[in-house]
């Protein structure tokens, strides 16, 4: 390619300079618009700088002016409100106990003189007159405390002193009431001497103007005044001012201690007992001692000295809080001045912060203006320089691929088809080879074309030149490779489909041990068939495998039988090979014929099916070809078969033969034996127990019929109604021949179900076994179905045709290779069968009758004669003697 | 502001860990150990020792007994008395000490109503049984009953009942013939409810107007009480007593000297022994009741008492202080190996009677805190105080 090149690059040469004049014009106007974008970054930059040096300015001084001082107001503040919340709880405290706890203040002024210290800092000019202000506030807080703690002091000591008078007052009122006690019993004593001499004047005159009622009266009053002195001692500890405690002292105490010493001086003068009148003088100096607690005002310890110190000390403390107030309006005022002051300064920042953001603002403004008229118009240029450039490139594209249209190379493409082919050719081989099956391409002339895959050649050798594929295939056998020649023929006629001829060619051979599978496939269009491809594939495995399953399955089925039943599989095996033994190349084609169908029926049902198969084949070649007799070679084929089956279950076989006996049989053995029934009747009961029931016959023949049933897929119902007789061996042969009956009443009898529920009759079949021995002796075998019944006229039609006239209805239908179907299948269809029955009938001297009436069932009744049982039981006696 | 918030809680958070780390060892579960500690707070000195000694006496002569046969499921029982010198502040600081600092199991055998004033609550509050307490005072025995206050002796108030039920049903004194004498308090009170109570079940409806006189605590001071008595309105034959033996003795004395010879009936409080010292010996009518058989009789709790208690101490009260004593080893039986107070009275009250062998014990309940009921009336003779047979015995003499 690349000699073609250039040219191209010679043709393009003027145009390039072309585009390099316009594109220098781009680069000047790219450069142009960088240049103005440079500069605009500068200057916003720039300007940004300014304005973060102004802002950075404005934050020092904020935080020099306002920052600071306002840190400092609010510390200040707080260790001043942590002072004034100390002092209320101070003031609100009760006890000198709970005032001690504030006893402490020094870490609270420390705060205050730190603050006030930092404030002197940010701000000297007022440092003085805050430390000033601050000594003040402290002071007064000192006396605040002080006269806190002497109130506490003073009510502490009032509380005791009233505590102690009240005692000695309730003591005093107690020894009153004593004496007072002492002068009632007196007056008590006075008075039960009266009662008891009521004439006594004297008595009656010391009881009536005696003095006993003056001292209760005294002591009456006593006793009141001493309780009002008690009331007078509360009234002082509430006194609210100094005037209402004066009111007290010069009025109300006087007055009491009046009344009560005039009491006092009445009970004396009253009491005449001289151990009383000692106890009342006692009485009154114990009141006297106490009055002074109370009364004294030159006592400082008398109650109403305190008092007096209390109320003093209160009104001192209402003017310390006046002062404390003071001090604390003047540094409230002081640090509103270092606020506004602050404040200013904040103002003033803020407003330089403003002028410099919004100088900043404008400057930005402008030159963003700027920056984008220049853009705008750099765009413009450039826009055009692109467009004109996109022309050029569109006119230099087009040139360049109408040259290269012109210089590509017919040789070239020759030379790679080539390699394509040969590529081909190549994995074509590689399939062929590594394929398994075996591959041919055939003409329809039947030449081979081409490689044949690997398998062909393992399989049937190297092909010889130009051999025929019917040849090739069938080296030996002239006519298969003759009747491949006339498919490959047919295929080139073309009359009929190609998959119905394909299905017709030969689809399976059997070469060197192998089975093969052919397969053939055509070779070109819808229209015109130009080939055949032949597809060989190795199917031994899967033939072989599909055996070997049938086999497991069929022996299940003998292994089966056996289980339930093995006396009959051993009857079943013994029938069968009498049967056997009739089947050689002497027999005629009749019997063999029959032979071989109840041979195959009992094996099919009995799980012998390679047996069934080969009976069927020799069937077939007996049927197709017209051979007169069996070939020996089938003889042989048919004795491995069964001798192979036989083997097969013989293990599972017992060694010695079984018996069947029902309880009925013991029980009527034992009532016998009861019976004194004589020995050799005993010993003929127990020798019938040799003979099978007929009743098992028959339920092996019903299960039998059910497994047909199944096959063929007609549902049906068997019932078995028969007597406790045993039959001897010999009637063995019949009983495995009624089979064909079964098989016929399944297969041609009972109907379809659609058809049977259409009808009116239940889903299932019914069949009926039924045999009894009738009191003469006679033997009665009754099998019953109710299907669809015989249909005559066929039969007679078929008969005719095969030249047979004038039959009874029973002949027609026991007549040897008539039957009423059309298909032959393994299982019934060569009217064989019952032909069969009837000649094991006659054997045993007995008679057949069928009865059967269109769509109502079909009946067979065998009968045998007593004298023909009776031998039969003779000849079985013998043979077991 | 968050400065000082920060400070605040720190110091809050201090004062929290100190106060933690105060709380002492010894006051949690000292009954973990082999030893069971039981209390007493009482009147050791002064002029009510004779009922805290007394006590004391009783209780220690039956756990001595206890503790050399082994203890109770292996636990020793060591006995803690303090004296409040029958005072009730000094009895509530000891209440706290027994309690919080000794970590006592129960207080047993205090004596007085006053200091049962301020006992009580203490018990209940802190949880600890208080049982047997020298008293028979009501606030011991509400209704419902605090599940920590257990009582063994009969109430003043059934005390009174039965002065009541003697003189009028066996002696045939008529209701409004009987008289009160009464300390002014607490005490007083209880036994006086009981009497006019008594009466008035009986049918007597004006059990309130009877003459009733009254002494301040601590006095002597009887005269006027005397004086209401012996009014020569009223007929007094009989006089229920409720006070102190000084008081009392100086009333039966005052009495006699002037002739005036009801039959003076005591309540067990009032010290027997005592109360006969003050009256010489002497004396006719002067009935104690007692809330114990009389020590000396030949009964097995008696007997038992006898044996575990030194004859200088043996007394009404000491005889009190052991029964106290027996029936609290008896619950910590009940209770089983490692018992607590709760599960101590869980087993008092499991409803099977504490078995002391007077035969008229009572099965302990939730309602049911005191476990005797019964009054044993004794009589002044020939220097000291007698069982009675029954309150004929004094009409015999009379």
């Amino acid at each position: 390619m690349s000699e073609h090149n250039t040219p191209h690059i010679e043709d393009t040469a003027p145009v390039k300079d072309a585009g390099g004049t316009q594109s220098s014009g781009i680069e000047e106007d790219i450069r142009k618009s960088s240049l103005i974008g440079v500069a605009m970054v500068g200057a916003l930059t720039l300007s940004l700088l300014l304005v973060q040096f102004g802002l950075g300015r404005q934050i020092d001084a904020l935080e020099a002016e306002a920052v600071a001082p306002e840190a400092a107001i609010v510390s200040l503040e707080k260790a001043v409100s942590a002072l004034h919340a100390r002092q209320t709880r101070v003031l609100t405290s009760h006890t000198r106990e709970e005032l001690s706890a504030f006893d402490d203040r020094s870490a609270l002024e420390s705060r205050l003189t730190t603050a006030v210290k930092t404030m002197g800092e940010v701000k000297p000019a007022h440092a003085e007159a805050l430390e000033a202000q601050t000594q003040a506030f402290l002071q007064v807080d000192d006396f605040l405390y002080a006269n806190v703690q002497a109130h506490h002091t003073v009510a502490e000591a009032f509380d005791t002193q009233r505590a102690a008078v009240e005692v000695k007052l309730r003591a005093l009122i107690e020894s009153a009431t004593g004496i007072a006690g002492v002068s009632r019993l007196d007056t008590v004593l006075l008075l039960r001497r009266l009662k008891a001499q009521p004439g006594n004047a004297a008595l009656a005159r010391e009881v009536v103007f005696g003095n006993g009622r003056v001292q209760q009266e005294a002591v009456a009053e006593v006793v009141k005044g001493v309780l009002h002195l008690g009331a007078l001692s509360g009234k002082i500890g509430l006194a609210p001012n100094q005037d209402a405690l004066n009111g007290l002292i010069a009025n109300e105490i006087p007055q009491a201690v009046a009344t009560t010493q005039a009491a006092f001086l009445a009970w004396r003068r009253a009491t005449t007992d001289a151990g009383l009148l000692k106890r009342v003088d006692g009485l009154e100096t114990a009141w006297a001692s106490i009055l002074p607690l109370v009364t004294d005002v030159n006592n400082d310890t008398s109650l109403v000295s305190m008092r007096r110190q209390a109320l003093a000390q209160r009104e001192a403390a209402v003017k310390v809080s006046e002062a404390e107030a003071k001090t604390a309006a003047e540094l409230d005022r002081l640090l509103g001045v270092v606020e506004a002051e602050v404040n200013a300064s904040v103002r003033d920042i803020a407003g330089q912060t403003g002028i410099v953001v919004w100088s900043s603002r404008i400057v930005t403004a402008l030159l963003l203006a700027l920056g984008a008229v220049a853009m705008l118009t750099g765009r413009k240029r450039i826009n055009a320089s692109v467009s004109a450039l996109r022309k050029q490139n569109k006119e230099l594209a087009d040139l360049r691929d109408s040259l290269r249209d012109i210089n590509a190379n017919l040789e070239a493409q020759v030379e790679s088809r080539t390699a394509a082919l040969a590529a081909r050719e190549a994995s074509m081989r590689l399939i062929l080879d590594s394929t398994g099956d075996g591959l041919a391409h055939v003409t329809l002339g039947g030449d081979i074309v081409g490689e044949l895959s690997k398998s062909m050649h393992t399989w049937f050798g190297e092909p010889v030149d130009g051999v025929n594929i019917g040849q090739y295939l069938f080296p030996e056998h002239t006519d298969r490779a003759f009747e491949i020649r006339l498919g490959l023929e047919q295929f080139a006629d073309g009359f009929l489909p190609f998959e119905l001829l394909a299905s017709q060619m030969i689809r399976r051979i059997e070469r060197d041990g192998r089975i093969l599978g052919l397969d053939w496939l055509p070779i070109g269009d819808e229209d015109e068939l130009t080939g055949v491809l032949l597809i060989v594939t190795d199917d031994t495995a899967k033939v072989e495998g599909e055996r070997a399953e049938r086999r497991a399955r069929e022996m299940q089925i003998s292994v089966r039988h056996i289980l339930r039943d093995e006396p009959g599989f051993v009857t079943f095996l013994r029938d069968n090979e009498a049967l056997l033994d009739e089947i050689h190349p002497e027999t005629p084609r009749a019997a063999a014929l029959r032979a071989l169908h109840t041979l195959k029926g009992n094996c099919g049902v009995m799980g012998f099916g390679d047996v069934a198969r080969t009976a069927h084949n020799i069937e077939d070649a007996l049927a197709e070809c017209e051979r007169e007799v069996v070939a020996p070679g089938h003889v042989t084929q048919l004795r491995t078969a069964w001798a192979e089956s036989r083997a097969q279950v013989a293990d599972y076989l017992s060694e010695g033969g079984a018996l069947d006996v029902s309880t009925g049989d013991v029980e009527r053995l034992l009532t016998a034996i009861e019976g004194q029934t004589p020995h050799d009747e005993l010993a003929g009961m127990v020798s019938q127990w040799w003979y099978t029931p007929v009743s098992a016959y028959l339920e092996r023949l019903a299960e039998q019929s059910e497994s047909v049933a199944r096959r063929l897929g007609r549902p049906i119902q068997v019932s078995i109604d028969a007597d406790g007789y045993r039959a001897p061996d010999a009637f063995s042969p019949f009983f495995s021949s009624l089979i064909h009956v079964v098989r016929n009443a399944v297969d041609h009898g009972i109907e379809s179900e659609d058809k049977r529920v259409e009808n009116g009759k239940p889903r299932e079949g019914q069949i009926v076994f039924a045999s009894t021995r009738d009191s003469t002796g006679n033997l009665w075998v009754e099998l019953r179905d109710d299907g669809a019944g015989v249909d005559w006229q066929k039969l007679r039609a078929r008969a005719e045709a095969k030249g047979l006239k004038g039959l009874t209805t029973t002949e027609l239908l026991f007549s040897d290779g008539l039957s009423t179907r059309d298909q032959v299948t393994e299982l019934s269809g060569r009217g064989v069968g019952l032909a069969a029955v009837q000649h094991a009938v006659h054997d045993l001297g007995g008679t057949v009758d069928v009865e059967s009436n269109r769509g109502h069932g079909t009946a067979f009744r065998f009968s045998f004669p007593a004298d023909a049982v009776a031998a039969a039981e003779a000849a079985h006696a013998r043979a077991a003697a | 502001m968050s400065h000082t918030i920060d400070r605040r809680g720190f110091l809050r958070a201090a004062t929290a860990v100190g106060a933690a780390a105060v709380i002492p060892g010894w006051a949690q579960k000292a009954h973990a150990s082999g030893v069971v500690r039981v209390g007493m707070t009482s009147a050791l000195t002064g002029p009510a020792k004779a009922l805290g000694l007394g006590m004391k006496a009783g209780l220690e002569g039956h756990f001595k007994a206890i503790n050399a046969a082994g203890g109770v499921h292996g636990r020793m029982i060591e006995l803690i008395a303090m004296d409040d010198g029958y005072e009730p502040a000094r009895a509530a600081q000891n209440m706290r000490t027994l309690i919080d600092k000794k970590g006592v199991f129960a207080v047993l055998g205090n004596a007085g109503t006053p200091t049962a004033a301020v006992t009580v609550p203490i018990a209940n509050a802190k949880k600890t049984p208080l049982f047997g307490a020298f008293t028979g005072a009501g606030l011991l025995r509400k209704s419902p009953a605090d599940r920590y206050i257990l009582n063994y002796r009969a109430s003043y108030a059934q005390e009174t009942e039965a002065m009541v039920h003697g003189v009028v049903r066996d002696l045939g004194i008529r209701p409004s013939q009987i008289g009160f004498f009464t300390q002014n308090d607490a005490y007083g009170d209880s036994g006086y409810g009981g009497g006019i109570a008594a009466l008035k079940a009986m049918g007597y409806k004006e059990a309130e107007r009877l003459p009733h006189g009254r002494y301040a605590r601590n006095t002597l001071n009887v005269e006027d009480g005397l004086s209401r008595l012996m009014d020569p309105r009223e007929d007094v034959r009989a006089v229920i007593m409720v006070g102190a033996y000084g008081p009392c003795g100086q009333f039966i004395r005052l009495a006699r000297k002037h002739r005036f010879t009801p039959i003076c009936m005591n309540v067990s409080f009032v010290g027997s022994r005592a109360l006969a010292g003050a009256l010489g010996g002497q004396g006719s009518n002067v009935v104690v009741t007692q809330v114990v058989p009389h020590p000396t009789l030949n009964v097995p709790p008696a007997v038992l008492f006898r044996k575990e208690v030194v004859a200088a101490d043996q007394s009404f009260i000491s005889f009190e202080g052991h029964l106290v004593a027996r029936a609290f080893v008896q619950g910590l039986e009940k209770a089983g190996p490692g018992a607590d107070k709760e599960r101590w009275i869980d087993a008092m009250e499991s409803g099977a009677a504490v078995n002391l062998g007077l035969g008229t014990e009572k099965a302990l309940g939730k309602n049911q805190h005191q476990i005797s009921h019964t009054v044993w009336p004794t009589v002044l003779r020939d220097g000291g105080f007698q069982a009675m047979r029954g309150w004929r015995d004094l009409r015999s003499r009379g």
